[in-house]
């Protein structure tokens, strides 16, 4: 099991170190457009050939990794935040607040994840800077991915108010806020830790399923999901192979960040 | 006492369903690009007109949603107009309903039986090799988005339900091979396989009751996995089911048709969710 997870982590490093250092590999833009070098396929001065702007398709792929691999794991963590707030106070806030939580939960739960992403998403203003529409895709994505680690919380932390220590130090006079603090803290902090590992591929993918449907990061900034737009014509698959150099890559980081996930969870 | 519950759980869903619609359509109302319209655009509508066109659709929109005569109106069975078409949305819902149900459950059940078929065979010839190929292939295909899995299909020219199928399986797959894997560790297995019971016998007669309960969840699990790629998979193949309606729907801001899908999918996600969780959490209550 150690062996996949070093086999992971060196993986899911190497993707990491060149989409946060393009320059390693390319001095082009992802913006910047070769007009003369229209829809070329694969040379060597485009290793992956250009888009029909001119574009370098190896100049967008590791900043569209970039942009994908660095705000997956932030929406994750927001969410895990959220879901971590919500959680406890369900527990300590009462019969009522708890019986709100779980009506919310029920709520999220039953809602379709990925239509209610596309519906908000679709209702962003038309003329919004692409930063912005990148930021808000991935707000969307932490704000919505809350409610199941938020259970997981809950039940953590509703069964830590019935153990033995718990009442042992409420009775010894402990004050509440450092019970929750200091020891509680202890024991959830490497279940959070686990569900932002478990969300990052999650959110990856549904970066990558949004852009596909032409709904999440928007051009010119790349990312994993709209890089795969161009596949929508299924022909590429035979004749420009190369066209799935963004599938590799997602499948890659998001193998490796299963399988760290999953270690984890197992641990 | 059984009654009381369901009755509860009836009581609840009905709540939560209507709550889902006002919820996404309220969502919807307050998003930052909701008062837009591509009519501004065209250089025909006047400025006028426009103010006119506006505002008839922001009242249309005040009594769509969170407020009593939506809901009387909803529980008449009737969902408003379409802003784009101005279809009647139950017409609209009536037409493209039974594609993505035969769609989800087509595929819900492939990825079920083949998740099922594929942990059991580990399971039953005790194979690591098998244990670790099935792992790994679960992996693998999680790390495809679902819509590129629905284009894969149109490439090969498979049915989308194919698609469906393989998206819903890896989950069922890695749930079904660790619960297999339980149990096939519990005493009376170990009892059963030194007695010499024949291991199919084993399999079929004792291993699978005993974990149909836990199943029965999952497939609640793989009808509601299987309703979530129906929406990626019909948009890109061209399908003309619900998830299709979803997405364009989305597109337009047509609230009245947003709200319908959103309720229609949270019927099927809840009633499916419910369907499966009952024998689990009555089973004592029942017996």
């Amino acid at each position: 099991m150690s062996f996949i997870r070093s086999l992971a982590l060196a993986l899911l490093g190497f993707i990491v170190v060149l989409a946060l250092f393009p320059g390693i590999l390319v001095s082009d833009g992802y913006d910047e457009q070769f007009r003369d070098h229209a829809d070329e396929p694969p040379g060597v001065r485009f290793p992956l050939g250009t888009d029909e702007l001119g574009r370098n398709r190896l100049a967008r792929l590791l900043y569209g990794t970039r942009t994908s691999l660095l705000l997956a794991p932030a929406a994750s963590l927001i969410g895990v935040v959220l879901g971590l707030s919500a959680g406890v106070a369900a527990v300590f806030g009462g019969r009522w607040t708890d019986r709100a939580f779980e009506f919310v939960t029920d709520l999220m739960g039953s809602l379709p994840w990925l239509f209610v992403l596309i519906a908000l998403r679709a209702a962003l203003p038309l003329d919004v800077s692409p930063l912005i529409a990148t930021t808000a895709t991935f707000i969307l994505l932490a704000a919505l991915g809350w409610a199941a680690p938020a259970r997981v919380f809950r039940n953590l932390a509703a069964s830590a108010k019935t153990q033995n220590w718990w009442l042992q130090a409420e009775g010894c006079g402990v004050p509440p806020v450092r019970l929750w603090c200091r020891y509680l803290a202890a024991s959830i902090w490497p279940v959070a830790a686990t569900q932002v590992w478990i969300n990052i591929p999650v959110f990856v993918l549904s970066e990558a399923n949004l852009g596909l449907l032409g709904l999440g990061v928007s051009e010119p900034v790349p990312s994993l999901g709209n890089l795969m737009r161009e596949l929508e014509n299924v022909h590429a698959f035979s004749t420009r192979p190369w066209m799935l150099a963004p599938v590799v890559v997602l499948a890659s980081s998001t193998l490796a960040l299963y399988v760290l996930a999953r270690t984890r969870e197992a641990r | 006492m059984w009654s009381a519950k369901a009755t509860r759980l009836i009581v609840d869903s009905t709540v939560l369903l209507l709550f889902g619609a006002m919820f996404a359509g309220w969502l919807l109302r307050v998003a930052p690009g909701a008062s837009v319209d591509e009519r501004e655009a065209d250089p025909r509508f006047t400025a006028a007109t426009m103010d006119r066109l506006k505002a008839q659709r922001d009242s249309a929109r005040a009594g769509a949603t969170l407020s009593l005569s939506w809901v009387a109106a909803v529980l008449h069975g009737d969902l408003g107009v379409s802003e784009t078409t101005g279809e009647a949305v139950n017409a609209m819902l009536a037409e493209r309903t039974p594609l993505t149900l035969r769609t989800v459950l087509i595929g819900a059940a492939g990825g079920l039986i083949a998740g099922i078929a594929a942990a059991g065979l580990s399971t039953f010839l005790d194979s690591s090799v098998l244990r670790l190929f099935t792992t790994g292939a679960s992996l693998g295909i999680l790390t495809i988005p679902s819509g590129l899995l629905a284009l894969f299909a149109v490439f090969l020219t498979v049915p989308v339900e194919a698609a469906v199928a393989i998206a819903v399986w890896p989950k069922t797959c890695l749930y079904a091979q660790e619960l297999f894997a339980d149990r096939a560790r519990s005493a009376w297995m170990l009892s059963a396989n030194a007695a010499g019971v024949p291991a199919l016998r084993v399999f079929f007669r004792h291993l699978l009751p005993s974990v149909s309960r836990e199943l029965g969840a999952v497939a609640g699990l793989a009808v509601v996995g299987a309703l979530a790629v129906t929406i990626p998979a019909e948009v890109l193949t061209g399908r003309p089911g619900l998830g299709q309606l979803a997405w364009r729907s989305a597109m337009d801001r047509d609230l009245p048709v947003v709200i319908a899908v959103t309720l229609v999918m949270v019927i099927i996600a809840r009633s499916v969710t419910l369907l499966s969780a009952v024998p689990e959490k009555d089973a004592g209550t029942l017996a």
